[in-house]
């Protein structure tokens, strides 16, 4: 074939091209680390990549909500768990007060020990955290009990708070008022009364209905702390989704370090030599001779 | 006839000629549409004097000079071009559009959608808390900027595409009567061989087929004129020139392109990519943008307008505007953020299951008939696109290597090589050496027979 000297420069302009947009890929893929940066470069990868990102954002929300929902049934958690605590301390005075050992006086101040504990059990049931009242169920500025002396009024409603912690279910956060102070607020105000004023019999049947209470404030303890384990263990599945899905999203996005690099140093010999040929060839003309 | 001058002398002045020619194909060697050409000589036949005389013959003629060229092969390098200039000009809008809607990792407006959503999670946590209302105010603002800088961008890509269409109708339109113009100096001249406008013309029809598709036919009364055929329509017919026109279809109201008020429409060529963006490429991305902007403006408002916000305002649009042009963030809400309605009753500010229904408008399923969700159909929408684009690189690619092959091989036929062309002259040097030898023997010659006398 004759070659024309048009061709000659022509063909070294289209390979050395050539050559030129491999290097510059590689040497984009070795900067960034990936093997695509826009999607036009390999749709299907790119698809799957933003799918799986998509999945990484949704399982980041969920286990933003996952700690927000622990931090609010751990708070609540110790809430009751100091509130069973108090609890306790009255039913010891209103042990001590029923056995008849105590002198009138002593019944009194008994009484107002309990008195006290019912303040504490109150500031406990209008515990805020995170400038939320939370046991007032949804009226969260609200506080959850009001209390006149003789009776503890719930002002909260009866919806609990719910979160988001994963695509099929939500979790209560907390418990409302009513359901978990009302009857220890109550039992303990009946408790105050008879050791003040009551028979044996009344504070006997004062500390039956504190102890119903009492039982029922531990089952909702312990139900917190299933709520905290159900929460830990989505904790961990979510990490292990996160693990799961970057190692996914590597495989279909990162660029194979050792295969670009070879790339690199094979398209920069290729580009050497087609340099050197060209020039070569382009040095040998019948003009040297003549 | 005997011991002459003449019959030297034609071989001298032939081999003038032929240095001439390789002059001028040396000089062209660089010249883009050039083909190399040849002297094409022949014995004299101009048979004079008789017996052995008439036998001998009485040197060369120089008859023409002709173009070394395949018809075929150009015509094939021109419709490649065509094709190479369809899908290269295609791939550099869509590019400018991909960059529009971001890389694969900080896409804007996926990043945006998602932001959005999550803040909504966020402050459905905390529907109480100012902090929380005013995170989700910047990211509804950012949500809505991403949605009217892509609009404003796509305009400009639109607006792009219009002007780089009138330039190429310019373009063709003179190109067109640059080659009706030449035609007819072919026609009129002196000569029937004009090598120069020949390659003129070549180079224009050259440029010609970058921007449509070209059929080249000889004129059936001079076959030196060409008549040129594009999309079915002539552009050229001899010496006369037809411009293309935009025009608008009466119809469907689209740009469509005239020749002599009748549509014409091009086959190939980035005349074409210019078409097609502009009537479906561009206007199919920027519908698929709409219905994603519309469909969530109205079921976010629906939702928002449904709900209480803490003041116990209900009623309000969350999105005002109606498309991803004009959409924009209820601005009431932004000062009013207690308004943003995320309670399902006026009276619990601890509530958000209206603000929970609008953080699932993200999975809820609203396209395509109820199957596929907004995060789908955002997807679906980028990878159709970066697939139109991987589409047309590869394209280009194919077609440039193609070009590539089919310009070399024309090349080979008709492109100078200087080499050959110095080793020609040599010979043309030493062929003109021997003549004027031959002059001065027979000069010689005819001198000694003078001295007899």
């Amino acid at each position: 074939m004759r070659v024309s000297v048009y061709s000659k420069f022509n063909i070294m302009n289209h390979y050395s091209g050539k050559i030129q947009e491999q290097l510059a890929k590689s040497q984009v893929q070795l900067a960034t680390g990936k093997k695509f940066n826009y999607a036009s470069e390999d749709p299907i990868s790119a698809n799957q990549a933003m799918l799986i990102s998509n999945a990484q954002d949704r399982v980041t929300q969920l286990q933003k909500n996952v700690g927000d929902a622990n931090s609010f049934l751990e708070r609540g958690e110790s809430v009751l768990g100091s509130t069973i605590e108090i609890l306790q301390a009255s039913r010891e005075k209103a042990l001590e007060v029923s056995n008849g050992t105590v002198s009138d006086q002593d019944r009194k101040t008994y009484a107002s020990i309990v008195d006290k504990n019912i303040d504490q059990v109150l500031a406990l049931a209008n515990t805020k955290y995170l400038n939320r009242y939370i046991f007032s169920g949804e009226k969260t500025n609200t506080e959850a009990f009001s209390y006149d002396g003789t009776t503890a009024t719930y002002n909260g409603d009866t919806n609990n708070m719910t979160f988001n912690v994963s695509s099929t279910f939500n979790i209560n956060i907390s418990e409302t008022g009513d359901v978990a102070f009302q009857d220890v607020l109550d039992s303990l105000i009946k408790l105050r009364d008879s050791m003040a004023t009551g028979t044996d019999t009344d504070i006997q049947n004062a500390m039956g209905g504190l102890d119903d209470a009492m039982d029922d404030m531990i089952d909702l303890r312990s139900e917190f702390g299933t709520r905290i384990n159900g929460l830990d263990t989505l904790k961990e599945t979510y990490e292990q989704s996160q693990t799961d899905l970057k190692a996914k999203k590597s495989v279909i996005q990162d660029a194979d370090i050792t295969e670009v690099v070879s790339q690199l140093a094979l398209s920069q010999q290729l580009y050497q030599g087609t340099i050197q040929a060209s020039t070569k060839m382009l040095q040998t003309s019948i003009l040297n001779y003549i | 006839m005997g011991l002459n001058f003449n019959t030297a002398l034609s071989g001298l002045l032939t081999s003038q000629k032929q240095m001439e020619i390789a002059q001028n194909n040396i000089a062209n060697a660089n010249t883009d549409g050039y083909a190399r050409q040849r002297l094409e000589v022949s014995t004299n036949d101009t048979l004079v004097g008789s017996g052995v005389e008439k036998e001998i013959g009485s040197g060369v003629i120089a008859n023409q000079v002709t173009r070394i060229k395949d018809e075929l092969l150009i015509g094939q390098v021109r419709s490649e071009q065509s094709q190479v200039g369809y899908y290269d000009n295609l791939s550099k809008t869509l590019q400018d559009v991909e960059v529009i809607f971001g890389d694969t990792e900080n896409g804007g407006l996926n990043n945006a959608l998602t932001g959005f959503f999550n803040a909504w999670e966020e402050v459905n946590k905390f529907p109480e808390e100012k902090s929380y209302r005013f995170a989700l105010v910047g990211q509804a603002q950012a949500l809505v900027n991403q949605f009217t800088t892509i609009s404003n961008q796509l305009d400009e890509t639109k607006a792009n595409v219009d002007t780089q269409l009138d330039q190429k109708l310019t373009k063709i339109n003179s190109l067109t009567e640059k080659i009706a113009k030449i035609n007819n100096k072919i026609g009129n001249g002196s000569t029937d061989n004009p090598n120069a406008l020949f390659d003129e013309r070549d180079r224009y029809l050259n440029e010609l087929s970058q921007y449509i598709d070209i059929n080249v036919q000889k004129d059936p009364k001079n076959p030196n004129l060409i008549n040129v055929k594009s999309g079915g329509t002539y552009l050229i017919s001899g010496v006369n020139s037809s411009p293309i026109k935009k025009m608008e279809d009466s119809l469907t109201k689209e740009m469509i392109l005239g020749v002599n008020n009748v549509e014409y429409k091009p086959n190939e060529g980035s005349l074409l990519s210019d078409i097609t963006l502009k009537n479906n490429y561009l206007p199919r991305y920027e519908d698929e943008l709409n219905e994603l902007a519309t469909t969530l403006i109205n079921k976010v408002n629906s939702y928002h307008s449904a709900g209480y916000g803490t003041d116990g305002s209900t009623g309000n649009n969350f999105f005002l505007g109606s498309d991803a042009r004009t959409i924009k963030f209820n601005s009431v809400l932004e000062s009013n953020t207690e308004k943003i309605a995320l309670s399902a009753n006026p009276s619990s500010p601890g509530n958000s299951s209206q603000g929970a229904l609008i953080a699932g408008v993200l999975d809820e399923k609203l396209f395509n008939g109820g199957t596929v969700s907004l995060q789908g159909f955002y997807n679906g929408f980028l990878v159709d696109m970066a697939t139109d684009l991987n589409n047309a690189n590869d394209q280009t690619s194919v077609h440039e290597n193609v070009l590539t092959g089919l310009e070399t091989t024309k090349q080979s036929i008709q492109g100078v090589s200087v080499d050959e062309e110095m080793t020609n002259l040599l010979q043309y040097q030493q062929f003109y050496t021997a003549n004027s030898k031959m002059i001065k023997a027979t000069d010689d010659t005819i001198k000694q027979l003078f001295e007899l006398i």
